[in-house]
């Protein structure tokens, strides 16, 4: 499963675009050009990764998530982002943000989207416990100190 | 080759720019010397041809900006009228010093101008991709007197011997009095810096601050030409590098030119820990050092790094990013009270705490004013001290509020804190770290199962 994708922007022919761009990655992409219409795909779909602009009219991005995270969605956030907005990434970072894209930036952008969807499909580190951390940290201790005894390094 | 024109007369600057453009070299033209400032910031040329007619911005104040901005930058001064140069006593010692790599007296020939476009163009290269070899003979020391705050130190256990030094470099005598040693241009060879240690017993050497950007440049370029040939880590020198990169970043501020040379340095240390498969090996060889703030950085960046490179999920995206968010996590602490600078936040009264909690916010908005820098970075330079239990600040931000590449910087800053603060070698940090619970709960899981991998030994 590689997850359903969300992508929010007002404008319409960079949504065009990135969905073009992101085809492959997604099962399933569903497009937004405001706020409102965002909260109205969350609320009736199962959505993996959102990829929001964050400087839009009417509702902005730090609105969307926030009212997102609010009903403790915790959905990976992917925040398309220009020179300018320092006050709303200073939000964003306290809603917690997956990641951040320079706009009209399109490198880098499947990447961040696959690791987004691959969060939001299976959350990373939930139901290991701290017992388990620690063996499996002693045993990785172990390997070192046994290297290190053979090679005499350090 | 990339050239770039200063010259105030618009024909002569096109004939010559025709001229070099069939000649395959991309060539742009400046008629002020404004406009020669602006462009090498733009296109960071590989020669600048400067003409000593220009205006707005003289060629000598375009000079100075490319010695302290872009040394690398082979510098050709054209002039038209010799006595200009007599009637300011500018010889061609005079001129070297100044960045000027070669003169051309105007009206002149084709031969001269491409003779003097190699030699201005592969200078730098040469210089940084030279290995010792022949013995030249030592300068004569000369005594100067000058005030301390002008020179910078450097353990001679971190230089890097190479064919020659593009630096001044002096041994202090006392208080004010600086012999100097080496000139621009003089053999660094491995027998030179160790006559220094053994024979005079000197374990530093000197250089002046104004030569600090002209050392980050030249010690960056000559990581990258040396990779292909040798398998030193030259680790002390990368610490030393990284020390003296955040007290230019301190005294002069955020600049492009500056955060390119950030990009190299991390660029270079992320190679350094590709290529060397066991970091065990490669801290054997380091030498210690007081701790303190810069050092911390250096840890800080390098192990950003490793936990990045062992993140199942980590692209080189995301290296470069952790790589110069550790390198500029501290930033903010410019803007704070000098006596929080180097404290710990637990060590501190609550008042204090306070205050010291806010230079995540100080960083990011020093960062803010920098369109070229990336928003990931602004973000991890703000969130690199949120802790995933939600005691960190600014914001408390709990696990999954937290950016993960943050999370990958707050990990490696505590595991390089431990190091310095306690004076632990690395092996014995990440033994420490690992074991206490309380890091557990502050820190992400795969961050540090991640920083473990890094100490275990890959196959080469």
């Amino acid at each position: 499963m590689k997850g359903n994708l969300l992508l929010v922007d007002d404008e319409e022919h960079l949504l065009e675009l990135l969905q073009i761009t992101l085809q492959d990655l997604a099962d399933q992409i569903f497009v937004a050009t405001n706020g409102a219409e965002a909260l109205r795909i969350i609320s009736d779909h199962q959505i993996h990764c959102v990829v929001c602009d964050i400087n839009m009219p009417g509702m902005n991005g730090i609105q969307v998530i926030s009212q997102i995270r609010s009903l403790n969605n915790l959905v990976p956030f992917v925040f398309y982002t220009g020179h300018g907005n320092h006050e709303l990434m200073k939000e964003a970072a306290k809603f917690g943000a997956f990641d951040f894209l320079n706009k009209p930036q399109l490198k880098g952008l499947d990447e961040v989207v696959v690791r987004g969807l691959r969060q939001g499909v299976s959350p990373a580190s939930v139901g290991v416990s701290k017992e388990d951390l620690l063996s499996e940290y002693q045993s990785l201790l172990s390997t070192i100190t046994k290297q290190k005894s053979k090679n005499g390094a350090l | 080759m990339r050239v770039l024109i200063a010259d105030n007369d618009s024909a002569w600057g096109a004939n010559l720019k025709t001229f070099l453009m069939q000649r395959n070299h991309e060539t742009r033209v400046a008629t002020t010397g404004k406009e020669a400032q602006l462009a090498t910031y733009r296109q960071s040329p590989d020669v600048l041809v400067l003409d000593m007619s220009l205006e707005r911005h003289s060629a000598f104040e375009v000079l100075r900006y490319m010695r302290y901005n872009y040394p690398q930058v082979g510098v050709i001064l054209t002039y038209d009228d010799p006595g200009k140069l007599e009637a300011l006593e500018l010889t061609t010692e005079t001129l070297r010093k100044l960045g000027v790599r070669e003169s051309l007296k105007k009206p002149y020939g084709v031969e001269s101008l491409l003779k003097a476009l190699t030699e201005g163009g592969t200078w730098w290269k040469e210089l940084t991709a030279a290995t010792a070899t022949d013995p030249r003979t030592r300068p004569v020391p000369s005594e100067t007197l000058q005030s301390d705050d002008l020179f910078e130190k450097i353990p001679i256990a971190s230089l890097v011997p190479c064919e020659v030094t593009v630096l001044d470099h002096y041994i202090r005598l006392n208080s004010g009095r600086y012999l100097k040693v080496l000139h621009q241009g003089d053999a660094f060879l491995a027998q030179t810096l160790s006559d220094f240690v053994e024979t005079k017993g000197v374990a530093y050497l000197y250089f002046k601050k104004s030569d600090r950007r002209a050392y980050i440049n030249f010690m960056n370029d000559f990581f990258s030409s040396q990779f292909a040939r040798t398998r030193d880590p030259y680790l002390n020198s990368y610490k030393t590098l990284v020390m003296h990169f955040l007290d230019e970043l301190k005294d002069s501020g955020l600049s492009k030119p500056l955060i390119e040379e950030a990009g190299k340095i991390c660029f270079n240390m992320y190679r350094l820990v590709e290529r060397n498969k066991d970091l065990s090996q490669m801290f054997s060889a380091m030498s210690g050092a007081a701790p303190n703030f810069q050092e911390l950085h250096f840890y800080a960046t390098f192990f950003s790094i490793v936990i990045s490179t062992n993140l199942d999920w980590s692209s080189q995206r995301t290296t470069n990013y952790v790589a110069m968010g550790a390198l500029l996590a501290s930033l903010g602490k410019i803007k704070l009270d000098p006596r929080l600078a180097d404290k710990s936040i637990g060590d501190l009264q609550e008042e204090d705490a306070l205050s010291y909690a806010r230079y995540p916010e100080f960083g990011l908005e020093i960062l803010s004013a920098f369109a070229f820098i990336d928003e990931p970075v602004k973000q991890i330079v703000y969130q690199h001290r949120e802790t995933i239990d939600g005691q960190g600040f600014p914001n408390k931000l709990r696990d999954q509020q937290i950016y993960p590449l943050a999370k990958i910087v707050s990990t490696s800053m505590a595991f390089s804190e431990l190091m310095v603060d306690q004076g632990l070698s690395p092996l014995d940090a990440l033994n420490q770290f690992v074991t206490d619970r309380i890091n557990l709960l502050k820190f992400d899981p795969q961050c540090i199962k991640s920083l473990i991998l890094g100490f275990v030994r890959k196959e080469q």
